[in-house]
């Protein structure tokens, strides 16, 4: 028995097992006509035909190139989910972290390092409380330069400075927002289908654990219900104090306050100003002493401040891309320079390959010898 | 001769309208993976149809051949190179380089456009058992204009630049 052939067996075995799927459900998402054709090859006793090892690969979410790497160490970064839901995560995450292997492939090919480090944080979960927490969002604001209205800015720091991967994704049955660190960096996976404020939120949230994730544990955290609670408390203390910093919001307040009272439509308006939801805005109103708890909680429960956020949605709402635009972007620049084939970068930009060209003009790209120069030669 | 394609060539023949000629000088090879897998369809020139390729039929009645490589081959081309280049290859061109090299004494001839295939073929030292779709075409009497990226022009500059990149020392020699 080839020596390959028996442990790309056991590697296909172990993926599907870790994407929890049975030999029957495997077996059909791969084209393959028998589960016991699956059995067969993660026994090693089938060879693989090779056009059955490119269905099997997309089966299990990564590539031919990985499972015939046999000096691969199988690293599987630690996600940590944010409004975690029961479901089965393991695909959406195995999709992710293939993703974000691709795009750190994408910055090596272009040598692209991040222009700076995303700083971690000492802190204990157990220990810290809010000022903690307080003093953590003002310095980050700060070293992340993202002014006086944070949300507008942060997912395209987190990105282009700090090389963060930001992939977008239908996590309605699994939760809201994931972060990980691997060989890649850094990473985020988001949930496209919430409106752009709870977005906002979500990734300050996310980039709380980021910062922080030298100190407090994704493993020990999973497993101790008390930290995990307490972690996700302190983040979503640290986004709201981090996208509604103090002194931009009570200035706001402050000077349509003099202007006739706060209304209804001007709450509305800050929240969609700071790019929050108005939940967040008066509860960072009572957080820097602007409005008492109970007055926002009587204003949350006002039907007509309801219906006053709802009408202003639409013109405030944006999908987000179905594919990073800078992961587009370096990718066809990647092409463009022959680091990958066409065939390579249909797969990158997940469509086939005569459908590539219009993926492209999506993004604004297009394959035109003639749309192409050197700056640096005449 | 021996003419293996791959997807690219495969759909651009479709598209230049050479196709019907290529199978009936009856030298056409495709890799098991472009024909079970990449090349399934192909755009007219507005992109809006779509027309399917059928490459299986082709095979079944003989008009153009399959081969194929195993796992442990491609993972044996993919031991010659560097990381950077092993991403950069699809698994349909990764297998046509397998053939190519297990069928080292032979005279296929691999067509491909692609920069980085053909600097590939260059790195492993298989330069002569390359071919631009330009040469394929003229070499087949079939004198037609071809894309840029297609011309023998380009298939030589990366022919070079892998040559290059080998005397360089990036992948292990062949």
């Amino acid at each position: 028995m080839d020596d390959l052939q028996k442990i790309l067996g056991q590697r296909i075995q172990s993926l599907r097992k870790r994407l929890g799927l049975t030999q029957q459900v495997f077996a059909d998402m791969a084209g393959l006509t028998a589960h016991q054709i699956v059995s067969q090859i993660e026994m090693g006793t089938r060879e693989v035909k090779a056009w059955e090892l490119v269905a099997i690969s997309k089966a299990l979410k990564t590539d031919v190139q990985n499972l015939l790497d046999v000096g691969n160490a199988d690293d599987h970064p630690v996600l940590v989910w944010r409004d975690y839901r029961d479901g089965n995560t393991a695909i959406k995450e195995a999709s992710f972290l293939t993703r974000c292997g691709r795009y750190h492939q994408l910055e090596e090919w272009l040598g692209m390092e991040p222009s700076r480090e995303l700083p971690q944080v000492d802190i204990d979960a157990r220990q810290a409380g809010l000022d903690d927490v307080n003093r953590i969002a003002i310095d980050m604001s700060r070293t992340l330069h993202l002014g006086s209205i944070p949300a507008a800015s942060l997912a395209s720091v987190l990105e282009n400075d700090y090389a963060v991967k930001i992939w977008y994704e239908d996590l309605d049955e699994s939760g809201s927002a994931a972060s990980a660190f691997g060989e890649f960096g850094y990473a985020i996976m988001m949930h496209n289908q919430q409106p752009p404020w709870r977005r906002n939120f979500s990734f300050a949230h996310e980039l709380f654990h980021l910062i922080t994730w030298d100190s407090i544990s994704a493993e020990e955290a999973a497993d101790d219900k008390e930290l995990y609670d307490k972690t996700e408390r302190l983040a979503d203390r640290f986004a709201g104090m981090l996208l509604l910093p103090a002194d931009a919001l009570c200035a706001e307040f402050d000077q349509r306050k003099k202007k006739g009272g706060v209304k209804y439509s001007d709450a509305v308006e800050m929240a969609r100003r700071f790019e929050v939801s108005t939940e967040a805005l008066l509860w960072g109103l009572v957080g820097c002493g602007r409005l008492r708890a109970e007055r926002a909680k009587e204003v949350l429960a006002d039907p007509a401040f309801r219906e006053r956020d709802r009408m202003s949605m639409r013109s405030y709402w944006w999908n987000p891309p179905t594919m990073p635009e800078r992961f587009v972007s370096l990718a066809f620049l990647a092409y463009q320079k022959g680091k990958m084939s066409r065939a390579r970068l249909a797969t990158y930009l997940e469509v086939s390959l005569p459908d590539l060209s219009a993926k492209l003009d999506e993004y604004g790209l297009k394959e035109s010898e003639e749309l192409e120069g050197d700056v640096t030669s005449s | 001769m021996l003419l293996l394609l791959d997807a690219c060539i495969i759909i651009d023949a479709y598209t230049l309208g050479v196709w019907d000629n290529l199978v009936a000088s009856g030298e056409i090879v495709a890799p098991s993976i472009v024909i079970h897998d990449e090349a399934k369809f192909y755009k007219t020139e507005n992109g809006r149809e779509s027309t399917q390729i059928d490459l299986p039929s082709l095979v079944d009645a003989h008009r153009i051949q399959e081969a194929s490589a195993t796992p442990s081959e491609m993972g044996d081309v993919l031991q010659y190179l560097d990381r950077g280049t092993q991403e950069g290859l699809d698994p349909g061109e990764i297998e046509a380089l397998a053939i190519i090299m297990k069928d080292r004494n032979g005279e296929m001839l691999f067509c491909t456009a692609d920069r980085i295939a053909v600097e590939t073929v260059a790195m492993l030292g298989l330069s002569e058992r390359g071919v631009s779709m330009e040469s394929m075409l003229d070499r087949l009497g079939l004198h037609k204009e071809v894309p840029a990226k297609c011309s023998e022009q380009r298939f030589r500059q990366y022919i070079q630049n892998g040559t290059t990149m080998r005397l360089q020392g990036r992948g292990k020699p062949y």
